[in-house]
């Protein structure tokens, strides 16, 4: 054995352990959830190949079909919001000011607080008789009575967005403050030479030094909401009558009924969505040393 | 001269001095900057200020301050719930996962990023695909696996089935820790006699002491925070760990806020103040490889 087979052989020794427990745990059962898709298995019971009959079914399903439109609408809202709010507190925390540490410290804690615990939080700040909310909302002198804000229809998946964006809106914020700080200030100085307005300043010097930031925390951010359960589960579990379904609680009520094929078929009717997004993003993160 | 010209086009436009405009820019800065600390902290003083209330005052005289307070809502999570013992089972799982990822993601991680072979980058592609596979997808399949392996209803299924996604995660922001250490550190060490394993034990890992504390801290949190997979692995009482604990006190009719937010706070607080003081850790490990947020 040469002194570089040797060598090779002892990296792949060293990447092994936990290369072969993700084949175990992520590759093979990623390939069986496709597979249980197109068989009518149940629990304890492997059931038979039944081709598309699964997606038929789903296709006509209305708990389906409002799952992925609610989940669409919560990807696109909460993206946009998170990206507006993100930046804009960053580009003021960027700033030179008194207590900036402090500030930037405070407005990381909802990433630092685990998603169980906010989305509880906030069913209780959502409380139509002693939630902090309204109680908010009458002391700023909006007073709109009693309000049922997960109750009802209407106010139901803002009311979700609402948490999801509180939750994860720091993500965002410390992302793109840390790509706004690797911009040297001499760039700065010279478009400001050159006389360019702030908003001129933004769109040559900044905007181009976090796009990649922001395309990156944009793919991550969409393909973790769309499959994020705690929020809606804990809100609402995915009602009223399907007002705030997504497709992973549905899944887990799919599971509840034994019916794992079923179950297994609405997470692996998005994997098509799911793929292009990984792929984009594996992309733009991946980085070979060669 | 262009600078002259721009600042009298914006005089000119507005009609306001250039120290007004900046008198004003500050107290919108300011005003901003306050409105989102109360938004963020407000959720944080009422989840806190709920586990302190009486459980009479929560619902039927609800204010924005405690009438009094009590550690009541405290003793009934902990002596009737018994909610150490889901605390305890949080962190027997917890840190298991937490050094099992760590030690197999070093392994991992400097292996592809200081060997040059055959299968590395797609081996690195391989990790970061299966850190974005979602466990929505994976729950299911994964539920079937436990089970025939009589892992289900296990805290150690639920180690295992929580490597899913903490050691893709671990190994990903390892790499980034381990490309800084400089290469020739390692070098000198081989011709001081040490082997490729020595090196990665005495100059590599200690070198990147921050980075694996922060990865640690990520993993840990990871595994707390985790509910789905507990949801639907955990069946007896006695495995619960802290989520799923406070997730089945919501089932009932009446939630019983008290109680719940109790729990709340005892599983957040401590990990709040962890990232507090060890910020800069957190976000520079962030940043280096975008953790779940």
């Amino acid at each position: 054995m040469t002194a570089a087979t040797r060598l090779s052989a002892f990296a792949y020794v060293l990447v092994a352990p936990a290369a072969l427990l993700l084949v175990g745990l992520v590759g093979y059962p990623f390939l069986y959830a496709i597979y249980i898709s197109f068989t009518d298995a149940v629990v304890g019971n492997a059931g038979k190949w039944i081709g598309f009959a699964n997606f038929t079914y789903l296709a006509s399903n209305p708990s389906f079909l409002s799952s992925i439109l609610n989940t669409v609408i919560l990807v696109v809202v909460t993206d946009g919001l998170k990206l507006g709010i993100g930046l804009g507190l960053a580009l003021l925390v960027n700033r030179e000011f008194v207590g900036r540490g402090l500030v930037r410290s405070f407005l990381m804690l909802p990433w630092a607080m685990p998603a169980f615990v906010v989305f509880l939080t906030w069913r209780l700040l959502y409380q139509p008789i002693g939630g902090g909310l309204s109680l908010v909302l009458k002391a700023v002198g909006l007073n709109l009575g009693i309000v049922d804000w997960l109750g009802q229809p209407q106010t139901a998946l803002p009311s979700v967005i609402v948490a999801t964006v509180w939750r994860g809106f720091p993500f965002w914020f410390i992302s793109i403050l840390a790509g706004l700080q690797t911009i040297p200030k001499e760039l700065y100085e010279a478009a400001r030479m050159d006389g360019a307005s702030g908003w001129q300043q933004f769109w040559a010097v900044t905007f181009p030094s976090i796009r990649t930031v922001i395309i990156v925390t944009t793919l991550l951010s969409s393909i973790w909401t769309a499959n994020s359960f705690e929020n809606v589960w804990l809100l609402t579990q995915g009602g009223p009558s399907d007002a705030t379904m997504v497709f992973p609680v549905l899944a887990y009520f799919g599971m509840q009924t034994q019916r794992i094929g079923e179950a297994a078929a609405v997470s692996v009717a998005t994997l098509p969505v799911l793929i292009v997004l990984v792929l984009f993003a594996t992309t733009l993160m991946h980085r070979d040393d060669d | 001269m262009a600078v002259v010209a721009a600042t009298n086009a914006t005089l000119r436009r507005d009609g306001l001095g250039v120290s007004q405009r900046r008198w004003l820019g500050r107290i919108a800065m300011l005003a901003i900057v306050l409105v989102a600390l109360f938004a963020v902290l407000f959720p944080i003083y009422w989840m806190v200020v709920t586990s302190l209330k009486l459980p009479r005052d929560i619902l039927r005289t609800p204010s924005l301050w405690p009438h009094a307070f009590t550690a009541e809502n405290y003793r009934i999570l902990l002596e009737d719930k018994g909610f150490l013992v889901n605390i305890g089972n949080s962190l027997i799982v917890s840190l298991t996962v937490t050094v099992i990822s760590v030690l197999f993601s070093s392994f991992a991680a400097y292996s592809m990023v200081r060997f040059r072979y055959r299968f590395r980058g797609v081996l690195g592609r391989l990790f970061l695909f299966a850190y974005l596979t979602p466990t929505s997808l994976l729950f299911i399949p994964l539920s079937v696996v436990m089970a025939q392996l009589h892992l289900a209803n296990s805290l150690f299924g639920l180690v295992m089935v929580y490597l899913t996604f903490s050691l893709p995660l671990s190994t990903w922001l390892l790499q980034g820790y381990f490309r800084a250490v400089p290469r020739e550190l390692e070098e000198q060490a081989l011709i001081d006699g040490l082997n490729r394993f020595g090196a990665l034990l005495r100059i590599v890992l200690p070198l990147s002491a921050p980075g694996l504390a922060a990865v640690a801290i990520f993993t840990f949190t990871g595994a707390w925070n985790e509910l789905l997979l507990a949801l639907v692995l955990i069946t007896s009482d006695s495995q619960r760990t802290a989520p799923l604990a406070l997730n089945y006190l919501i089932t009932s009719d009446v939630l019983p806020w008290g109680p719940l937010m109790a729990g709340a706070v005892l599983s957040s607080v401590p990990l709040m103040i962890l990232y507090f003081i060890a910020q800069r850790f957190m976000v520079q490990g962030m940043t280096a490889g975008s953790v779940k947020g």
